[in-house]
């Protein structure tokens, strides 16, 4: 799959899972993690177990990393690479 | 009893000697203890206040006295059961096994859902994880320190998600709740009651309100498992008695309706099974 495919549709589902409130611009802060304070746990579980779903995906424990699921960019990137490792 | 239960040499003594023995000690002793040195003041004063003008005054002072007395056995039994670990039907009786055999057969999972400090919550997983089940708790302790304090003992084990640390440790372990139920274990979550929140929480008691966490109701709602309230109280002669209800859909409403109702009741019929008084009094006047 294009990693820009990958991008819109993983831009998608987080506008549908967060009322459209996805980061303005592409590396932009997803709103679960917006820092440590505000920081929502249940958010970003929903977000890992729609995109085990919409990606066919595992996403491990260790996955669970700020790298991986910080920003658009960085989350497009890492399902690219759990795609590509056919996980 | 402490010493009975975790000294080897004296072990025999601790699984010779009756429960109802030990429990009759623990009242003794806290018989003894309110009526010298005011022993737990505070929290007896918060119980008094806000079941005031719902049980008669003679009603009020017994439950005051039966809340010290389960705290001190609930202490005692965290040392005392490893021991007793083998002879279950001794020290604890379990009521409502079929809806968790009902709700495992759907293959999701099943999440058994409790007031926070609620009665003997503790020794629900230890029950269960006895007869086979395979068992996660989640709490707010650190994993080490919850599994030393249970001891040595010859008992089956059950896994402890430590859900205090770091934002991403509390995401790692909101995940490895959801990869449990998907292998069709039995997940034990506490919800708090709190003095103030979201008013789609609120739950009526004694005449007054108070809200489940919305935090938790959210996360019961993404695990998708079927979530079965589930109190443990205690007898007259000290025996845990677990009460597991059938599943709630795991929405919402149904959960706020059909387990905060439960939970309502059960603090409104055993006020002496649960510390929320002394916070609920400390922030709401009214209790």
């Amino acid at each position: 799959m294009e990693p820009a495919a990958v991008r819109r549709r993983i831009e998608a589902l987080v506008s549908r899972l967060y009322d459209g409130a996805c980061g303005e611009s592409a590396g932009a802060t997803l709103p679960f993690c917006a820092g440590q304070e505000l920081f929502d746990s249940v958010a970003a579980l929903q977000l890992i177990l729609e995109l085990e779903k919409e990606f066919k995906i595992v996403v491990e424990d260790g996955d669970i990393v700020p790298e991986n699921l910080e920003s658009l960019d960085s989350l497009a990137d890492f399902v690219c690479r759990k795609i590509a490792a056919g996980d | 009893m402490r010493l009975c239960h975790r000294t080897p040499a004296l072990r025999w003594v601790g699984r010779t000697v009756p429960r109802s023995w030990f429990f009759k000690r623990v009242e003794w002793n806290i018989a003894v203890l309110a009526g010298l040195s005011g022993y737990r003041r505070a929290d007896v004063l918060a119980i008094r206040r806000a079941l005031n003008g719902n049980f008669p005054a003679r009603e009020i002072e017994a439950k005051a006295r039966k809340y010290l007395v389960y705290r001190r056995w609930r202490r005692n039994l965290l040392d005392a059961w490893p021991n007793w670990a083998d002879r279950l039907d001794s020290w604890c009786e379990l009521k409502g096994e079929n809806h968790l055999t009902a709700a495992l057969a759907s293959h999701r999972g099943a999440i058994l859902l409790s007031g926070h400090d609620f009665g003997f919550a503790p020794f629900v997983s230890p029950i269960l994880a006895q007869r086979g089940l395979k068992l996660f708790r989640a709490g707010m302790g650190r994993r080490a320190h919850r599994m030393t304090r249970w001891g040595k003992g010859a008992y089956r084990r059950w896994e402890y998600l430590g859900y205090h640390g770091s934002s991403w440790h509390r995401l790692r372990v909101l995940h490895r709740m959801h990869e449990a139920l998907k292998a069709g274990g039995v997940l034990q979550i506490e919800i708090a009651a709190l003095p103030d929140g979201d008013a789609r929480m609120a739950m009526p008691l004694c005449h007054k309100r108070f809200f489940l966490d919305a935090a938790v109701v959210r996360l019961l709602e993404t695990l998708k498992a079927p979530v079965l309230p589930c109190f443990s109280l205690c007898d007259e002669a000290g025996k845990v008695i677990v009460e597991i209800h059938p599943a709630v859909p795991p929405d919402r409403e149904e959960i706020v309706r059909t387990f905060g109702g439960l939970y309502a009741d059960y603090l409104r019929n055993f006020p002496e099974c649960s510390p929320v008084w002394k916070k609920l009094g400390a922030h709401r006047e009214e209790f």
